[in-house]
C-alpha cells in the first residue's frame, strides 16, 4: 500500500486541565513548549476549540462517545459511563487497530482510591493511574515508580494505610511531595516510557496503533520538578486577568467560588497572597514544560521507529484552570475561556500542512469523528461531532457556527445545584445559569463581546443596551441545543 | 398482604385522541362510557404529551423519558434497546402483561411487523390497525380466521410491502365493517379473553392499543401526518371499554384495578404540530382509592409509568424523569405544573422543528431556525387560560414582552431540566 493510502497510526496525546492560550506558539512568549510548538509549526493549530464541560469526566465522555454531555449521560464526575455508550476506541480495536491508553483516563469515579473499572473500550493495553497521588493498588504508575525508584517511593508513600485523606492533592496548598520528584521519576515521565514502549512495540506492517497518551499535569496540585520551575521566568507571565469590582455583576456563585475552590471543599484564590498566585502561575508553566519535554521523548520515539510520517498526531486538553483569572482557581461551573478553550493541535505528514491554523469554533465531540475519518471506519455509531480534517484543508463551508459546554453539577456538589450552559456564537459568548425548573437555583447570565473584551471582564448581561443581543443569543443556543439532540438513534422504517 | 396494595391495571391506549375542553373525553356523546368513567374519576386538566408524533409520545408513555433521554425521536425509529418499558418493570414482580392493539416503539412501514421484547408480556396479540398489513397483524388474521368470506372479500391479495398505498374501497370496506367486527371491538374483546385466562392470583396489566385515527394504520398520506379522528372508531372503542368494564366487574376484579385512559396525542394539520389539538392529551384515573376530581396544573405523559409503579408497590427507577401521579392524586404534592413537547422532523424539504413549553397558563411554541442561517426562529406565545383555542399569538404584543422574555428563559431550563442524567451519581469525583 502507498504511503497515501495506509491507514495511520493514531497517537493522542491528552493533558488534564491545560488552559487553551498555554502554548508558546498560541502567544504565551513565557511557556516553554518548543516540541508542542513543533506540532502545531508541522501541522495545524485550532485557535477555538472547546470542550464540552469544564471538568474532567463529563467532558472525557463526550470525547469517547462524539455525544454532547446533555446525551451522553456522564454528566457529572463520580457518575459511571453509562453502559450503553461506545467508545470510539472499540470501533478503531475492531477495524484492526492495535489500541491502548497509558495514564488517566477518568470515564468512572476514581475517589476513595477505587479502581477505575474497564469499559468496552477495545484496549489491548491499559496502564491506569488516576493521578500521582491516587493509592488504589492498580495504580501503574506506583507499580512503575516502586520498581524503578523504590527508595522515592517509600519514602513519598510510606505505608500507613492507604485511605487517610482521599482528597489530599485537592487540598494542599502547593505542589506535592510526588509533583516535585525528579523528572526520571515523575507521572509524567512514566507515561511517555510506557507510551514509547507502545509505539515500539512490534506489529505486522499492516496493524495500526491508536494510543490515548493521558498525562495528569498540568492539574494541580500545583508543582513541578525544580528542574522545569527553574525554566520559568515567573515576571514574565502576565498578572492574573481581572479588574477592581469585576465579581459585583457577575452571577453570585463566582464570588464563593473566588472564596473556595471545588464548592468549598478546597482553597480559593482569596486563600493565597498575591505572591503565591504568582508563584501557582509559574508552576502551572513549569508543569506544561514538564509535559513539553516528554512529549518531544514520545515523537522522538515516534521518529526513530521510522513511524512519524504515518502517524496522525493529536494534542489536547480536557479543559482549562482558572489560574487567578477572574479572582479563581481550579474549575467548577464558570464557563470562561479559561475553563472551556483548551489546545488542539493536530500534525499528520501529506495531510495537514505545515503551518495550518483553523479558527472556526471546534469542539471536542469532533476529536472522535476526527480519529474515525483518519482510519477509514466512516462516522462511527452514535457520534454527533464531525470531522476536522476537512478544515485543515480549508474545506469548511458548512461548518457549524457554535460551540456548547454544559456544566450540570458537574464538579463538587451544591446546594442548591448549579447548572450553567455556554454558547459560543460569532463575537459573544453567552452564559446561562440556570434555574427553574431544572434547578431551584437562581436564574442568572453573563454576556461577553469577546471581540471588544476577550478577557470577559465585563458582564453585559443586565445591560439593557444589549438586550436585543441577548434575545438574540438566548434563541441560538435554543436553536444549538437542537442542533445538539441525539438524533443518532437510525430511522429504519419512514413511519 | 402483599397482592392487594398491588393493583389490576388496566391502560385504555388511544392513537389521535386530543383532550375534550374540559380535559376529559372530547365527544361524551360518541364515548358515554369513557365520559362516566372520567366523571367517576381524577381528570388532569392539562396533560401533554412531549412529542408531537405517535411513536415518540408512546415511547415517552412507556418509559417515562423525555425524548432526548430515550431516544426514539421520530417515527420510524426502534426504541433504543437498552431502554426499559415499564411492562418490562412489572413482568418480574409478578405481573401478567398483555397488550393488544398498536404499540407503535419501531418503524411499521413496509407492513413491517413489531415485535415485543420477549420479557415484556406474557400475551401480546399485536396489530398497528386494521389497515396495517403485516401478516403477523393479529387483527387481520382473527378476522380471516372468523370470517373469511368478508376478509377476502375486502383484501382479495396479499400485501405488497413496496406498494402500500391504500386503495379507498378497501379503506371503506373496513370503516364499513359491522361493530362486531371491527378493529377496536377485537381490541376489547380480545384482551377481556386474555385477563380472563389469567389467574386472579396475580394482579394483571392490560393495555389496549386502540386505533380511532382515520388512517387505521395504513401509512400517513405523505403531505401529513395528521389523523382526523375517525367517529365510529371512537364509538366501538367506547362500546369496547364498556364491556371490559364489565367483564371486570362481573369477574370481582374491576375493584382492584386501576383504569388508565390516555392517549399518544392528539391531531392536527401539518404546520401545528405543537397546537393544543395535538399536544394536550386526555388523562384519566380511575379506581380504588383515587377520588373524583379535577387537577388543573399541567402534567407530562411521561409521568405515567412512574404512577403505574407506585400503583403496582415498585420502587420508581433511576432511569424514569417523570414524577408519580400518587402524591398528586392525594392532594399531597402540586403536579409539575409545566411541560415541554418537541416536534423534530426531517422529512420536509425545510426544517420543521418546534418546541413547546406549557407553563403558568401559558404556552411558547419556538420554531427553530437553522444555525447555518438557511432560516430563522420564531416564537408564538398564547395565554391557554384566557384563549384555549390559540386564536391570539401575544409573543409580537410590546404588553406581554415580558412574559414572552420569562417563557424563552423558563424554555432554556426546562430543556436542562430533560437532559438525560438518569445515571445515578455514586461518587464526588
Amino acid at each position: 500500500m502507498s504511503n497515501q493510502s495506509r491507514r495511520p497510526n493514531i497517537l493522542f496525546i491528552c493533558t488534564d486541565q491545560q488552559r487553551g492560550d498555554s502554548l508558546h506558539c498560541a502567544g504565551a512568549n513565557w511557556a516553554v513548549t518548543p516540541n508542542l510548538d513543533g506540532i502545531a509549526r508541522d501541522g495545524a493549530r485550532f485557535s477555538q476549540c472547546y470542550v464540552q464541560n469544564p471538568v474532567c469526566s463529563p467532558s472525557r465522555a463526550s470525547l469517547f462517545t462524539g455525544k454532547y454531555v446533555a446525551n451522553h449521560g456522564l454528566y457529572a464526575n463520580g457518575v459511571p459511563f453509562p453502559s450503553h455508550q461506545g467508545l470510539f476506541t472499540r470501533v478503531l480495536a475492531d477495524a484492526g487497530y492495535d489500541c491502548g491508553m497509558i495514564g488517566k483516563q477518568h470515564l468512572y469515579p476514581c475517589d476513595t482510591w477505587r479502581t477505575e473499572p474497564r469499559a468496552d473500550d477495545g484496549y489491548r493495553v491499559f496502564e491506569w493511574a488516576h493521578g500521582p497521588n491516587h493509592r488504589a493498588l492498580e495504580n501503574d504508575y506506583h507499580r512503575w515508580l516502586r520498581q524503578e525508584h523504590p527508595d522515592l517511593y517509600a519514602e513519598i508513600f510510606p505505608d500507613k494505610g492507604a485511605n487517610e485523606n482521599t482528597e489530599y492533592s485537592n487540598r494542599a496548598r502547593t505542589g506535592t511531595p510526588i509533583d516535585h520528584v525528579k523528572k526520571e521519576a515523575h507521572y509524567s515521565h512514566w507515561v511517555a516510557e510506557r507510551a514509547i514502549d507502545f509505539i515500539q512495540h512490534p506489529r505486522s506492517d499492516d496493524a495500526p496503533f491508536m494510543l490515548v497518551a493521558n498525562f495528569f499535569d498540568p492539574h494541580h496540585s500545583f508543582g513541578a520538578p525544580q528542574e522545569f520551575r527553574d525554566m520559568i521566568d515567573a515576571d514574565a507571565i502576565p498578572a492574573p486577568n481581572t479588574r477592581p469590582g469585576e465579581l459585583d455583576d457577575k452571577p453570585a456563585p463566582h464570588r464563593a467560588y473566588s472564596e473556595k475552590s471545588y464548592s468549598g471543599t478546597a482553597p480559593g484564590f482569596q486563600d493565597y497572597s498575591p505572591e503565591q498566585i504568582k508563584e501557582i502561575r509559574a508552576q502551572y508553566f513549569a508543569m506544561i514544560a514538564l509535559v513539553d519535554y516528554e512529549v518531544g521523548r514520545i515523537l522522538a520515539s515516534l521518529e526513530e521507529a521510522g513511524l512519524a510520517d504515518d502517524t496522525l498526531v493529536v494534542f489536547s486538553s480536557d479543559h482549562g484552570e482558572m489560574l487567578g483569572n477572574h479572582q479563581q482557581l481550579l474549575k467548577g461551573p464558570q464557563l470562561y475561556d479559561d475553563l472551556t478553550r483548551v489546545p488542539l493541535l493536530a500534525r499528520w505528514p501529506g495531510h495537514i500542512s505545515p503551518g495550518t491554523v483553523v479558527d472556526e469554533l471546534v469542539q471536542w465531540v469532533d476529536l472522535s469523528a476526527t480519529f474515525l475519518d483518519a482510519a477509514g471506519c466512516g462516522a462511527g455509531r452514535g457520534v454527533q461531532g464531525s470531522s476536522l480534517l476537512p478544515l485543515t484543508r480549508g474545506e469548511d463551508g458548512d461548518w457549524r457556527k457554535w460551540a456548547l459546554s454544559e456544566y450540570r453539577f458537574s464538579g463538587f456538589k451544591t446546594d442548591p445545584l448549579l447548572m450553567t450552559t455556554m454558547l459560543r456564537h460569532e463575537d459573544w459568548k453567552l452564559i446561562v445559569w440556570h434555574g427553574d425548573p431544572a434547578t431551584p437555583a437562581t436564574r442568572d447570565g453573563e454576556l461577553y463581546n469577546l471581540v471588544d473584551d476577550p478577557g470577559e471582564l465585563h458582564n453585559l448581561f443586565h445591560d439593557p443596551d444589549h438586550a436585543k443581543t441577548r434575545r438574540h443569543l438566548k434563541t441560538v443556543m435554543l436553536d444549538a441545543m437542537a442542533e445538539a439532540e441525539d438524533r443518532t438513534a437510525v430511522q429504519s422504517r419512514a413511519w | 398482604m402483599q397482592n392487594i396494595s398491588r393493583r389490576n391495571v388496566l391502560i385504555l391506549l388511544f392513537d389521535a385522541l386530543a383532550a375534550g375542553p374540559d380535559g376529559a373525553i372530547i365527544r361524551p356523546d360518541l364515548a358515554p362510557n369513557l365520559a362516566k368513567l372520567a366523571k367517576a374519576g381524577a381528570v388532569f386538566q392539562a396533560a401533554y404529551t412531549p412529542a408531537s408524533q405517535g411513536s415518540p409520545a408512546r415511547a415517552s408513555f412507556f418509559t417515562g423519558l423525555d425524548p432526548a433521554a430515550h431516544g426514539l425521536w421520530q417515527n420510524g425509529v426502534v426504541l433504543p434497546s437498552w431502554n426499559m418499558t415499564f411492562p418490562q418493570r412489572l413482568a418480574p414482580l409478578g405481573y401478567h402483561n398483555i397488550l393488544v392493539g398498536r404499540r407503535h416503539l419501531a418503524g411499521v412501514a413496509n407492513w413491517t411487523t413489531e415485535h415485543c421484547r420477549l420479557d415484556e408480556y406474557a400475551a401480546c396479540d399485536w396489530a398497528h390497525g386494521p389497515l396495517h398489513r403485516s401478516r403477523q397483524n393479529a387483527y387481520l388474521a382473527w378476522l380471516q380466521d372468523t370470517q373469511p368470506e368478508i376478509y377476502f372479500k375486502i383484501f382479495p391479495k396479499q400485501a405488497n410491502p413496496d406498494d402500500t398505498e391504500i386503495a379507498s374501497d378497501m379503506r371503506e370496506a373496513v370503516r364499513a365493517l359491522p361493530e362486531s367486527l371491527s378493529f377496536n371491538t377485537w381490541v376489547g374483546q380480545q384482551l377481556a379473553e386474555r385477563i380472563a385466562d389469567c389467574s386472579a392470583e396475580c394482579p394483571f396489566l392490560g393495555i389496549a392499543g386502540f386505533v380511532v385515527g382515520a388512517g387505521m394504520g395504513a401509512p400517513p398520506s405523505c403531505t401529513s401526518e395528521s389523523e382526523q379522528l375517525d367517529d365510529t372508531a371512537l364509538r366501538h372503542s367506547d362500546t369496547a371499554a364498556g364491556a371490559l368494564f364489565e367483564m371486570l366487574d362481573a369477574s370481582g376484579r374491576l375493584e382492584d384495578t386501576v383504569v388508565i385512559l390516555t392517549s399518544a396525542r392528539g391531531n392536527c394539520e401539518p404546520g401545528s404540530e405543537m397546537s393544543e389539538a395535538n399536544l394536550h392529551v386526555p388523562l384519566v384515573l380511575n379506581g380504588p382509592a383515587i377520588d373524583a376530581q379535577t387537577i388543573k396544573g399541567a402534567v407530562s405523559t411521561i409521568d405515567i409509568a412512574p404512577t403505574i409503579l407506585d400503583l403496582a408497590a415498585a420502587p420508581i427507577p433511576a432511569r424514569m424523569q417523570g414524577a408519580s401521579l400518587h402524591g398528586v392524586l392525594s392532594g399531597s404534592c402540586p403536579p409539575r405544573g409545566w411541560s415541554l413537547s418537541r416536534h423534530r422532523s426531517d422529512d420536509a424539504l425545510e426544517r420543521n422543528w418546534q418546541t413547546a413549553l406549557i407553563a403558568d397558563g401559558l404556552k411558547l411554541v419556538m420554531r427553530h431556525g437553522d444555525t447555518k442561517g438557511a432560516c430563522s426562529a420564531n416564537y408564538a406565545l398564547f395565554d391557554l387560560k384566557n384563549d384555549p383555542s390559540e386564536t391570539t399569538d401575544l409573543a409580537e404584543l410590546p404588553a406581554h414582552a415580558a412574559s414572552l422574555e420569562a417563557m424563552i428563559d423558563k424554555l432554556i431550563d426546562a430543556r436542562c431540566a430533560m437532559e438525560d442524567r438518569t445515571e445515578p451519581r455514586i461518587a464526588k469525583f
